[in-house]
């Protein structure tokens, strides 16, 4: 079967609701059968990757080291950050865990386009 | 064309079950190839063989008649356990499998598109 590059987008908030939880479980089965998988973090998708999560009071595991792990554990391409979603939050690249891609809005069309499949979260 | 589908809201909750029902229908009628329909998310909840809505349309029924027409269903094993989705609730025209099915739809796709939130 012949591996496609798939580019999984982040659009919602870590803990509000599971999108960004199962989108990480299905990058992680994804990138175990699939050669090539990117991310992008977009709108509210950006908190994600805010450094020094602790959702301990909510029972839950903190998402930024679950985003981190998959730069050490998986053989994936680019995380990638549009920044003009972290400058609509107040957020800068500094506060983000490291290792991120920061993207124009203005290439993120063509950053698309250049995947053969895109799923949404 | 042939097109791979991933629905992640359940059913009655939000349009996104609705929406892909109709886009596939629409999409068999114009001659295009689904390679499947994967359930993740609440999207399993579709599975449920107790679907029984009063006085409104049943998606049950409606993905039912979709997978009459030989598109494959198939509903996320982990989602399902999240879900308390069992084999034993769960309609018999529909597949509970993992991940990897994902991956093969998406191998056999030229599109992908997702129905969500």
């Amino acid at each position: 079967m012949r591996s496609k590059r798939i580019l999984v987008l982040f659009r919602k908030a870590p803990y509000g609701s599971s999108y960004t939880a199962e989108g990480f479980r299905s990058v992680l089965g994804l990138a175990a059968f699939q050669a090539d998988v990117s991310l992008v973090l977009m709108e509210d998708g950006v908190f994600w990757a805010l450094a020094g999560q602790d959702p301990s009071a909510l029972n839950m595991s903190p998402l930024d080291q679950a985003l981190a792990s998959l730069q050490s554990d998986c053989e994936l391409g680019k995380i990638y950050v549009d920044r003009m979603s972290l400058q609509e939050r107040g957020l800068s690249l500094a506060e983000l865990i490291g290792g991120l891609e920061p993207v124009n809005r203005e290439n993120l069309a063509s950053l698309f386009a250049d995947f053969e499949i895109v799923l949404s979260f | 064309m042939k097109i791979g589908v991933l629905v992640l809201e359940g059913p009655y909750q939000h349009q996104a079950s609705d929406s892909a029902y109709h886009f596939v229908k629409a999409a068999l009628a114009k001659g295009h190839e689904i390679c499947g329909v994967f359930f993740y998310m609440d999207g399993v909840n579709v599975a449920n063989q107790g679907i029984n809505p009063p006085g409104e349309r049943s998606l049950g029924e409606m993905w039912q008649e979709i997978a009459e027409q030989g598109v494959e269903l198939v509903v996320c094993t982990a989602g399902a356990r999240f879900r308390g989705l069992t084999q034993n609730i769960k309609a018999d025209w529909i597949r509970m499998m993992g991940l990897g099915r994902l991956s093969e739809f998406i191998a056999c796709a030229d599109r992908f598109v997702t129905f969500g939130d």
